[in-house]
């Protein structure tokens, strides 16, 4: 009886320690998976971190651009104007210095006038022999 | 010496000469003078269109002559 004992218990042994094997291995590749997807974990949130930060930097970017923009528009918009104001007010003296001159030599004026007219005419009949 | 304006330049002088006596120009320009100056402008555009050549061959020989005139005066014989 004794002997075939000692037969079984060896016979259990093997299956024994190839369980606890596996089950080590087990438990190392679950280590293992578990290290990966913390070390995965951790990259995405960097990654998450890194564009979340690049996404604030182009906010502000585009703000500084945006208000730059402003600060441009606004000067071109206030010379634009001043030279409007500028033409403007240049022409009325333009015009009233025109009148006057009218005023005061009315014929030298029609003559001239109809001078620059008659020549302008006679460059712009062109080819014309009638 | 009286002004310009008053004695009546020769350009005014040459106008009413050209105008009808019943037409006050003057009154008219110095009333409107931007559209007194635009018409005569298109006046002058269109005389120049049409008849410009004629003109300004009759004033070229008007000044060829006047020239000559001159000329012989100045010399006291006809040499032109």
């Amino acid at each position: 009886m004794s002997e075939k004992s000692e037969k079984t218990v060896e016979a259990i042994d093997p299956a024994g320690e190839a369980k606890g094997a596996v089950s080590e291995r087990l438990d190392r590749a679950r280590e293992k998976f578990s290290g990966v997807v913390e070390g995965m974990e951790k990259k995405v949130k960097k990654i998450g971190e890194g564009a979340e930060r690049t996404g604030q930097q182009v906010r502000e970017s585009a703000e500084k651009a945006t208000v730059a923009a402003k600060e441009r528009y606004e000067v071109a918009r206030e010379k634009v104007k001043q030279g409007y104001d500028s033409a403007r007010k240049n022409l009325d003296h333009l015009g009233d210095d025109v009148n006057e001159y009218v005023r005061d030599n009315p014929g030298r004026s029609l003559l001239i006038a109809a001078a620059v007219g008659f020549l302008l005419g006679l460059l712009l009949r062109g080819g014309r022999r009638d | 010496m009286q002004p310009m304006a008053e004695r009546g330049s020769t350009a005014d002088q040459l106008l009413d000469d050209l105008l009808p006596e019943e037409l006050d120009w003057q009154r008219l320009v110095r009333s409107y003078p931007l559209p007194a100056l635009a018409l005569a402008a298109v006046g002058g555009f269109f005389l120049g269109r049409s008849r410009g050549p004629e003109i300004v061959s009759a004033l070229a020989g008007f000044a060829a002559d006047t020239l000559t005139e001159s000329v012989n005066q100045l010399l006291g014989k006809e040499v032109l």
